[in-house]
């Protein structure tokens, strides 16, 4: 043995260095420790519970705990790279005040709405909740109850959850938070396209010869997709980058087309492009003739406030915003023909010479563009329509649908697609893109679930700001929240949402692994498994599908959601929930729970514990007594299947880094619409937008309209919201890492150094941020990763400590009702 | 470089030379404008008025009680509290006929940088692990650390001309990889 003394002070140097840092020590460096057998570690995959991306993950686990994380370079999304987050992502399962048990608030013994949170058992916790449902449904029925759920739950989650809510107890009064996120983008792509989710895939980024970012800062939100289109921008040295957004932030680093637009006037600039495209004698006429028609939509059209509110009364269509006639494309011509560069430039501040240079990009026929965004066109009180307007200039060149030529609208949540839209947990849909009001789309989903005829709620449910609304009301008394924080993450707290979760009349309930904002709003707080905990599938904005194994127990009574759902479904017999006239004319549902008629239906419960890998844990499974996962998503599978939303076999996924649907015939889809690449497109045509009934894409005929709020004489600064690489949405995760709250530990308003010179303020300054309808306190920084113009601050909404949503508007877009987080009016002044 | 072994110096840290600072003697990181390592032995009285008035908090207790920076948790904002706070002190001392020292400790003079020290980032650094991160180009206030696009993550270079030592990088690091050691001051007594 050669190992002398100077190599074991080494060795134990480093280790204990690597560990007073914090830090594990990078994988590579140490296998190098972990020869003998105590220190095995074994490997498994899983995507990363963060962003939509998707990225593959690389998961060591020892002795029933994940100790290492690191980018998985089998994945082809991410090919071994991570993003911080994702580098410390097995630490957010490790958090101090991790919830271990249910927690009940309770005075005397007994729950009570002011009561000390107090730990009970589930039993006693399902209890009252059962109790609390019963009661709401039999006094209000089916729309005294609500649920919001997430672009987080996992695909069997949110299948669960919508059986749960929209066949058992008939309601629709369940959507996810998703309605913040990707609302507008699915209703831009069911009013262009009347399918959901992009046609291309993240492949074209490497065939792409200009990028073009409208209102989205990936090179923070969605870093790995970053250093793909840094990669093709760096080695291929005429492919031009151009970033749109309302502020100077860390992508415009490799911006060769920088532009900063005033907020809302991205409406202006599409149609500028748009009629640059025609007057420039642009456009793919033939493309247009076979595959596009043309329509006009109505204007005028509110801004989904209260509607006692001034400008809903003043709003001509606000009861039918999404209504739209056919027009030619003569009429269209002469519909944006004002929107000339100069007209362009008076209103959105960006020079007419930058405006033409990203437009050449679109009209070039051998330029390949591919259009990105993010929140800053969703999160939009206009919001569907700049996605339509997004489609349209794609549409015109017919630079659409194949390798790097395509509008992409990217993802914030990591199953917002996979869960929210495909599984379809918004109150309007069903899976697979179909929707409550559709009499066809119901009865179908009837025959899949085997349920009685005619059973299933024909009208739409609350969407996500109504649900606060009529909580506040007293419409909705109980509602029960999974995997998402509200109470930070919703708009305008003070005034429209808290009132309703301390409303008396009713009661909250809360499921999450920690105690977050929302958690104490609520009354009951449920312990949650959180990622690798539980067994899972995941849909990222490429409409990839990626599943993984249960690793390690969750700790404590932490119990996954899908087994809260399922588990809850027992307290319920159809006799409660279900009308009397629909049980005397199907009597063999009499007598049976929520859980025999939804979960235990031979279908869902047609997998043994068998089938499962013996390899892994699944509690879910072991205490239900079949292979619950496989069950639901071979039941949900069979919505898509045929239908342009095919999934493959549930065992493929474990064996697979994701696949792209329709997967037909055992192969994935990279492109969709364009023959040769989707095998639903008939032979022959070319091109087929078949989620129309003609498949033919329609483009819009859409005006500039102005904000709900703009600034004015006293509230004169724009504020935008937004996310930081560091952390993840509300940092309820992020913040429990050490390492990621060192980082970036507290919120900060950013702000342009004349802004701050005019009020005396200095960087570092603490200041009041104020709006007409509440105010934080924060710090000011008048340099660093965003760089404001002057007149717009932007302030992240990590920081639970530093509510910005409570000065936030809860204006949303009136057809997708999702929330308008980037612009409203505020003030600075020193605190 | 001019550095003095006092044979108080050489006793305070006689077997914790940390690796990194390997190529430099090694030197305690002490509030800005200190004088040079041996003076400032001899002048500070270890009252520790400078660590109570730190707004940042960043001035701790260190080896035999003397002040030192920990840019672990804050950077100096350069508010000159703790050279006020010092002057003070020692003008105070003179008043009550305490002549034991001939200086404060801390001494701001003209034409002397607050910090001499030198910067590195070690091979920790999550960006040269493929890790995409960028924190401590966000908070470095003089512009000095900047991101060099080699590959398709960048990595961040520190130009040590601007750089003012604040700490702020240290601070926010995630992976802990700035090194920063100091070097010696030519900040001593008798100079101006």
């Amino acid at each position: 043995m050669k190992l002398t003394r100077r190599d074991v002070i080494k060795a134990q140097a480093a280790t204990v260095a690597a560990s007073v840092a914090g830090i594990s020590l990078p994988a590579s460096a140490s296998n190098l420790i972990t020869s003998s057998a105590a220190n095995e570690l074994t490997w498994s995959k899983a995507p990363c519970r963060f962003c939509g991306t998707g990225c593959g993950i690389s998961v060591a686990t020892k002795n029933g705990k994940v100790v290492a994380t690191h980018g998985d370079v089998k994945a082809e999304v991410n090919k071994g790279l991570s993003c911080v987050k994702g580098y410390f992502l097995s630490k957010i399962l490790y958090g101090k005040d991790r919830l271990t048990q249910p927690l009940l608030r309770k005075r005397d013994g007994v729950y009570h709405k002011e009561g000390e949170f107090t730990p009970v058992s589930w039993d006693e916790a399902f209890d009252i909740m059962a109790d609390k449902w019963k009661a709401t449904l039999k006094a209000k029925g089916p729309t005294g109850i609500g649920m919001f759920g997430s672009g987080q739950w996992t695909v069997h989650e949110g299948y669960a959850a919508v059986k749960l809510m929209k066949a058992g107890f008939l309601s629709n009064n369940i959507d996810p938070n998703a309605r913040h996120c990707m609302a507008s983008a699915v209703g831009g792509f069911m009013r262009t396209f009347g399918i959901d989710e992009p046609m291309g895939c993240y492949d074209d980024f490497e065939s792409s010869d200009a990028f073009v970012l409208w209102g989205s800062n990936m090179a923070e939100m969605h870093p790995i997709l970053w250093t793909r289109i840094a990669d093709r921008r760096l080695s291929h040295p005429h492919v031009k980058v151009a970033v749109l957004s309302t502020y100077k932030h860390r992508s415009f680093d490799l911006a060769d087309i920088p532009a900063i637009f005033t907020p809302q006037t991205d409406l202006v600039l599409l149609n500028a492009i748009a009629n640059y495209i025609i007057e420039s004698g642009n456009v793919n006429q033939s493309f247009i003739e076979k595959h596009v028609n043309f329509r006009e939509g109505v204007t005028d059209i509110g801004y989904g406030l209260r509607p006692t509110h001034e400008l809903e009364k003043k709003a001509k269509n606000a009861n039918k915003a999404g209504a739209s006639k056919a027009i030619d494309f003569a009429a269209f011509a002469e519909f944006v023909k004002p929107y000339t560069f100069e007209y362009a430039e008076k209103m959105s501040g960006v020079p007419a010479a930058n405006i033409e240079k990203i437009a050449k990009l679109y009209a070039d026929p051998s330029t390949k563009v591919m259009s990105l965004w993010t929140m800053g066109a969703n999160q939009h009180t206009r919001g569907v329509w700049t996605n339509n307007l997004l489609y349209n200039i794609h549409l015109l060149t017919g630079k659409i649908s194949e390798p790097g030529n395509g509008p992409f609208s990217l993802t914030g949540q990591p199953s917002a697609c996979g869960t929210a839209r495909e599984v379809g947990t918004f109150s309007h849909r069903l899976p697979a893109d179909m929707v409550v009001a559709n009499p066809e789309h119901r009865a179908y989903s009837e025959k899949v679930w085997k349920l009685p005829k005619g059973i299933l709620n024909p009208k739409p449910g609350a969407h996500a700001v109504k649900q606060s609304r009529d909580l506040k009301d007293g419409k909705i008394n109980v509602y029960w929240l999974q995997v998402n924080n509200n109470m930070q993450a919703g708009p305008n707290i003070n005034e429209e949402m808290l009132p309703g979760y301390r409303n008396p009349d009713n009661f909250i309930v809360c499921s999450d692994p920690y105690p977050t904002v929302t958690a104490e709003a609520s009354d009951l707080i449920l312990p949650t498994a959180m990622w690798v905990e539980k067994e899972g599938v995941y849909g990222n904005a490429e409409r990839r599908t990626q599943a993984w194994y249960q690793l390690v127990n969750a700790p404590g009574e932490a119990r996954s959601d899908l087994w809260q759902l399922v588990e809850f479904s027992k307290r319920f017999t159809t006799e409660e929930v279900w009308p009397a006239e629909v049980l005397a004319k199907n009597p063999a549902y009499k007598g049976k729970t929520l859980f025999d008629v939804l979960f235990k239906n031979g279908q869902v419960d047609k997998f043994p514990l068998s089938h499962i890998s013996q390899d892994y844990e699944n509690q879910e499974s072991n205490d239900f007594g079949f292979y619950l996962q496989k069950g639901l998503f071979e039941e949900y599978a069979a919505f898509g299947r045929g239908h342009g939303h095919d999934l493959a076999d549930y065992d493929r996924y474990h064996k697979e880094r994701g696949l792209r649907w329709p997967v037909v015939n055992g192969k994935e889809t990279q492109w969709r619409f364009k023959e040769g690449s989707d095998p639903y497109v008939k032979a022959g045509t070319g091109y087929q937008f078949y989620g129309k009934p003609d498949n033919r894409a329609v483009i819009f005929a859409l005006p500039y309209e102005p904000p709900a709020e703009s600034p004015d004489a006293e509230f004169d600064m724009w504020l935008s919201t937004g996310r930081v690489l560091e952390h993840w949405h509300t940092g309820s995760m992020t913040q429990r890492v050490p390492e990621l709250y060192k980082s970036f530990p507290d919120a900060l308003c950013y702000m342009h150094p004349k802004d701050a010179k005019q009020r005396g303020l200095r960087r570092g300054d603490e200041v009041r941020v104020i709006s007409r309808r509440g105010e934080i306190k924060t710090r000011v920084e008048t340099r660093g990763r965003n760089k404001p113009p002057v007149g717009l601050v932007f302030v992240p909404f990590f920081d639970a400590t530093q509510l910005i949503n409570k000065v936030c508007l809860d204006a949303t877009d009136p057809i997708s009702k999702q929330t308008d987080f980037k612009k409203c009016a505020v003030k600075i002044v020193k605190a | 470089m001019q550095i003095n072994h006092s044979r108080r110096a050489l006793f305070l840290k006689p077997f914790t030379v940390a690796e990194h600072a390997s190529e430099h003697s090694y030197l305690p990181l002490r509030p800005p404008w200190s004088l040079a390592d041996c003076d400032f032995l001899d002048q500070c009285s270890r009252c520790h008025l400078c660590i109570d008035t730190c707004e940042e908090n960043i001035i701790k207790v260190g080896d035999a009680g003397y002040p030192e920076l920990d840019f672990s948790k804050g950077e100096c904002s350069f508010c000159e509290a703790c050279l006020k706070t010092c002057e003070g002190q020692f003008k105070q001392g003179l008043l009550d006929g305490n002549l034991s020292k001939s200086s404060p400790a801390i001494v701001k003079k003209v034409g002397l940088a607050p910090f001499y020290f030198d910067l590195k980032i070690d091979d920790t650094c999550l960006s040269k692990h493929k890790v995409a991160c960028q924190s401590c180009q966000e908070v470095c206030e003089s512009e000095s650390i900047s991101m060099k696009w080699l590959s398709s993550i960048p990595v961040p270079e520190i130009a040590s001309d601007d750089c003012t030592g604040c700490g702020a990088c240290l601070s926010i690091c995630p992976s802990n990889s700035f090194m920063m050691s100091a070097l010696a001051s030519p900040n001593t007594l008798g100079h101006s």
